[in-house]
């Protein structure tokens, strides 16, 4: 089930995945997308407070610490190995795109 | 200062929420509590705030106090710049002076998923039991309809009340499929890409104030009814008692909420609670009507002193209403003084039934005694109806039709036990049933004609 869900990652989840490669509290996560992506990604509160729940019961992150309400999380070996997919799915789009378009910039 | 609104809005009127308390910050009220039954407000200086309501699912209206996942919750949006200002069951509300701000949900798939997740927890589960109980008494009061049209159609608390289980029903059918279809619709809006379906829309608006104005029609119709009769009392009483048992639920609720009971003993207590009120109200209800039942009851003309057995006696009571005819009008009983005669009339607009007795008190004279009822009902399908509810009403005995033209109407019953005729009659007429039964004496063709007539003059 949760495979289905997250077969491909919406831009938010995959940066708060991102963020969570290092350990990061719930609140730090909404400022660090934002500078991240410059402003051009950001995650509502409540909608990190959804993803974050989701993440947990799919295994994706776990919580390392519990300061009282400061909860912390970190991604796990599940959780890196579908960022890992959903970037080589990027890099396939952006491939298909090159080729077909023949659009000269390279990935870098 | 502070101000108390009642707030009436559909489950997923965020919007509508929204704008609404937007509107009173900038007139200077901001929401400070959503209670069990009104909101409360809090006078300030006019504010110019940004309201966004959200639902959390995972939390109850039996809960102590938020959960933890629901302080992390507000954390969050504390962060992103929402304060919190009042939550009830699985509504929060937050308000920001912001002029950007990040909406608190901003992923439309999720929004809608995390709504539906608090439908199905509160709204579903509610408003399911209400539809199945509600056309459980449609389809009761519908029963009642056909088998005892004489009694409801002829009173005005009962038309009234059975017309408010078919309201709540059409209400509420409409809640849970307006629901469905926008859940559905938003579904796929989303699923392409898009945004949920706006919760505001006219159509709700003006069919939320449609009922309530029905609401309050059918209310108004029965108070009026009950102030017309004795049995206004009653209702009034009732309602009271409703009223009461939902009070002191809430009550319960609320105060094993503040003692910071956990959720599970909070639900259950406010279950039992519900339960034990509402059969101590009907049983307080039932031996008031019972205790109370001499109040209301008219004082007679006279009374008379009988012997019932050796040593007690009882107080008869003689009335003397006027009667459409009497046993003197049809030459029987002159002479004896003692007859009580009773007049009761039930009538609404549909119906109006009359009811008549001219009898004596077990004093030992053999004097003839009459009861009859007079239904008038210009309704086809009702006539109909009642007709048939009189023709019913023997369990002993059956009514036969009989060519009796002195009776001057469109078709003449009499009752017959076995073969033997007895002295009970239904005569029909254009617009009134008689129901008819004379004790000691037998009904002569002269006698028919002079009811009839009597019946013509009564009625119009």
């Amino acid at each position: 089930m949760p495979r289905e869900k997250f077969r491909t990652l919406t831009e938010q989840m995959f940066y708060i995945l991102l963020c969570l490669r290092e350990e990061c509290c719930g609140v730090d996560i909404m400022a660090r997308v934002d500078a991240l992506t410059g402003g051009r990604v950001t995650v509502g509160p409540g909608t990190l407070y959804t993803l974050l729940e989701s993440f947990l019961t799919a295994g994706m992150i776990r919580e390392t610490r519990a300061e009282g309400r400061r909860r912390s999380y970190l991604i796990t070996p599940a959780g890196s190995a579908m960022l890992e997919e959903e970037y080589q799915r990027l890099l396939l789009l952006a491939e298909d795109y090159r080729r077909l378009t023949g659009s000269g910039r390279d990935p870098q | 200062m502070k101000k108390h609104r009642l707030e009436q809005f559909l489950f997923m009127d965020w919007e509508g929420i929204e704008a609404h308390l937007s509107e009173m910050a900038s007139k200077g009220w901001f929401l400070e509590k959503i209670g069990a039954f009104w909101w409360t407000y809090r006078k300030g200086e006019p504010r110019q705030l940004t309201y966004a309501v959200t639902y959390f699912p995972e939390a109850s209206d039996f809960a102590p106090g938020p959960t933890q996942g629901e302080e992390t919750f507000q954390d969050y949006c504390q962060f992103a710049g929402w304060q919190f200002v009042a939550s009830r069951a699985q509504i929060q509300v937050f308000c920001t002076d912001r002029p950007d701000p990040i909406p608190i949900e901003n992923d439309e798939a999720l929004k809608l998923e995390v709504i539906h997740r608090s439908a199905r927890k509160s709204l579903l589960p509610g408003m399911g039991a209400t539809l199945i109980i509600s056309l459980l008494q449609v389809a009761f009061q519908g029963y009642r309809f056909l088998t005892d049209p004489l009694d409801i159609f002829s009173d005005g608390i009962q038309l009234s009340a059975s017309l408010v289980w078919p309201l709540l029903f059409a209400y509420v059918l409409f809640v849970l499929g307006d629901y469905i279809i926008w859940y559905r619709r938003s579904l796929r809006s989303v699923a392409a890409g898009g945004a949920c379906f706006p919760g505001h829309t006219r159509l709700r608006r003006i069919v939320s104030r449609g009922y309530l104005i029905l609401i309050c029609l059918v209310s108004l119709f029965m108070l009026a009814s009950a102030l017309d009769s004795s049995r206004g009392w009653m209702l009034a009483g009732s309602l009271s008692f409703v009223l009461i048992v939902v009070l002191l639920t809430q009550g319960i609720k609320e105060l094993f909420k503040r003692k910071k009971a956990p959720r599970k003993v909070t639900f259950a207590v406010t279950i039992g609670a519900a339960f034990f009120f509402s059969f101590a109200a009907i049983g307080l209800l039932g031996w008031s009507i019972m205790g109370f039942s001499d109040l209301w009851k008219r004082e007679p003309v006279r009374t008379i002193s009988v012997p019932i057995s050796d040593d007690r006696i009882w107080k008869w009571p003689l009335y003397n209403d006027p009667l459409p005819f009497t046993l003197e009008d049809l030459g029987l009983g002159s002479g004896y003084s003692d007859y009580s005669r009773e007049l009761t009339v039930n009538r609404t607009p549909l119906l109006c039934v009359t009811d008549a007795r001219q009898d004596s008190p077990p004093d030992g004279q053999d004097v003839p005694a009459l009861s009859y009822q007079i239904a008038d009902v210009s309704l086809p399908w009702l006539y109909e109806l009642c007709f048939r509810d009189y023709l019913n009403q023997r369990w002993d005995s059956a009514f036969r039709l009989c060519d009796e033209p002195a009776w001057e109407a469109n078709a003449v019953y009499r009752v017959f036990w076995e073969d033997e005729p007895g002295n009970t009659w239904l005569v029909c007429y254009d617009r009134q049933i008689l129901y008819l039964t004379l004790h000691g004496a037998e009904l002569s063709p002269e006698q028919m004609t002079v009811i009839s007539r009597k019946l013509a003059a009564y009625c119009d």
